[in-house]
């Protein structure tokens, strides 16, 4: 047997074994005898046919066949163990001469495992971006939190309509003299400057009196969705029943308690900040983890084995896929109106997959050089740490990671976070600190 | 029954017929009515070789029964040809 690697790029290796004919032969004649014992031929009993009868039954090329797959598995193992390949994936063969009394020639096609070169991953330089959360901050969520616990007043000191004003009102809208499909309502509540309608219909309410009937004439936009209505010119006939005003809460501990579990306003606000520093805390300490990775895998250099980046873009579409639908979105409809088909959004995700794939090395060298170790202490306490979230006894969840083989999972996932601090901690960290105007980008 | 191959139908290739092979006996089904000179004939005319002798044997059909019915297979004339030293005959299964 002759073998000799014929390529190997981007984490795929080719080689290519040589079977000259005489050993060829002998693979040749155990298939027969294999494939008499199996065969059934009128006159003979099981494996007692003579060879040339059991050719001519099942044929030349399917003893061929049955002889290059015996070849291929006594042969490969060999052929692979000598050129020094570490296999990653299960072999892929072709083969490219089979024929009696000549050289077997195939190929075999496998995914290998990347030689890691770690560059130095003490003391990478990264910048982490410090976040203060601000007073101002904390008056904008309130603000926001005013806004969702507004109501709608009427208003009673006038009659006529305002800009921010929600009028309830009726319209009829008339395109050449005809009505149109959408083109009507009756007390329909409209927030005056909200921009919800065609532009100028809002505008011209501005100014109507409770009650009264009166005329808007607006222009359908070019880039209307109605194809009918394109550019039209249209007439609305519009009548206002009521005008409201939007009413804030105040600001007070009794907002508080109604919107927390905090006694007073004060409490509440440092609650709020407390909230809005963690997060940035996590924000910061995540955007340095990805720092860090980012310059280890622009400083490393190998090849992600295909078959697992497959593998990976499979995953991160399912996720995608499962994201779509919990929206309410058939995939069939997301991909008509993404203009995209399967493949197509495979190739994006790609680069996504191969640096996924790669931190996943990345890291796993990383841990295997610095001995870092998930314990059982640690997993169990991690499954404790699941049981509280989830309101569940810890040994429900442990027994349902142990039955789906998942526990593994878990392990490497506490072990990816330990290397990453790991990593955190033996990098040179500049601290930077944002100023709050840069957050609101 | 004038030209050798209506004389003879098919070879038989069993166990036991091609270990008789080695001993240069060939096996044969041949015509009912076939004589043994006249297989002999048709043998050395169809596969170019010489026959030293013939034997033959007339062979019972067997019973078969299909549903209620039952009925025999066609009797058959068995003929095993003696082949001079040195020739032979190429027989594989389905000539």
């Amino acid at each position: 047997m002759n073998s000799e690697l014929v390529k190997n790029e981007g984490g795929r290796a080719t080689l290519k074994v040589t079977i000259p004919a005489k050993e060829f032969k002998d693979f040749y004649n155990s298939a027969v005898s294999n494939l008499s014992r199996e065969v059934n031929i009128p006159g003979f009993r099981k494996g007692k046919a003579p060879k040339q009868i059991v050719i001519s039954r099942l044929g030349e090329n399917y003893v061929l066949s049955e002889a290059a797959q015996i070849a291929i598995s006594k042969t490969y193992a060999n052929a692979i163990q000598s050129n020094d390949v570490k296999p990653f994936s299960e072999p892929e063969y072709e083969v490219e001469q089979v024929e009696a009394d000549k050289d077997f020639i195939y190929n075999i096609v496998v995914d290998i495992l990347p030689e890691i070169e770690l560059p130095e991953y003490k003391g990478v330089k990264a910048v982490k971006k410090v976040k203060k959360a601000t007073d101002d901050e904390v008056d904008n969520v309130l603000k926001d939190l005013q806004k969702r616990h507004s109501q709608l007043v009427a208003v009673e000191d006038r009659d006529t309509v305002e800009e921010g004003d929600y009028i309830l009102f009726d319209f009829k809208g008339f395109v050449d003299g005809e009505p149109f499909e959408g083109g009507a309502a009756e007390n329909y509540t409209l927030e005056i400057g909200s921009n919800s309608f065609i532009p100028g219909f809002e505008d011209q309410l501005i100014g109507q009196k409770i009650g009264e009937e009166g005329k808007v004439t607006v222009t359908f936009p070019e880039d209307y969705h109605h194809e009918a209505l394109k550019g039209k010119e249209s007439i609305f006939e519009v009548k206002v029943n009521e005008i409201k005003k939007e009413e804030l809460p105040e600001l007070d501990d009794e907002f508080a308690k109604d919107v927390s579990d905090k006694e007073t306003l004060d409490e509440y606000r440092v609650q709020i900040k407390e909230d809005l520093q963690k997060s940035y805390d996590h924000q910061a300490a995540h955007e340095l983890e990805d720092q860090i990775l980012t310059k280890l895998l622009e400083e490393s250099e190998f090849d992600a084995p295909p078959s697992m980046v497959e593998l990976q873009v499979e995953q991160i579409i399912n996720d995608f896929k499962s994201r779509v639908e919990y929206q309410g979105i058939s995939w069939e409809l997301y991909l008509e109106h993404s203009k995209k088909d399967d493949e197509a959004i495979k190739a994006d995700l790609r680069p996504q997959a191969v640096t996924q794939v790669k931190n996943y090395f990345i890291l796993k060298e990383i841990a295997l050089k610095e001995n870092i170790e998930v314990s059982e202490d640690e997993l169990d306490l991690k499954l404790e740490e699941m049981a509280e979230n989830y309101q569940m006894a810890k040994d429900v969840i442990r027994e349902y990671y142990e039955q789906n083989n998942r526990l593994d999972d878990l392990r490497y996932e506490l072990q990816t976070q330990k290397t990453l601090q790991f990593l955190v901690e033996h990098a040179s960290v500049e601290e930077q600190v944002v100023e709050p105007e840069d957050l609101q980008a | 029954m004038e030209f050798a191959h209506d004389i003879i139908r098919k070879p038989i290739v069993t166990e036991k017929t091609v270990a008789l092979m080695e001993q240069n006996k060939y096996t044969f089904v041949v015509d009912k009515r076939a004589t043994k000179a006249q297989i002999k004939h048709a043998v050395e005319q169809v596969f170019d070789v010489k026959v030293t002798s013939v034997t033959t044997m007339n062979m019972k059909g067997k019973l078969r029964t299909q549903g209620r019915t039952q009925g025999y297979r066609p009797d058959w004339k068995k003929a095993i040809v003696t082949l001079k030293d040195g020739d032979s005959i190429e027989i594989l299964e389905g000539m």
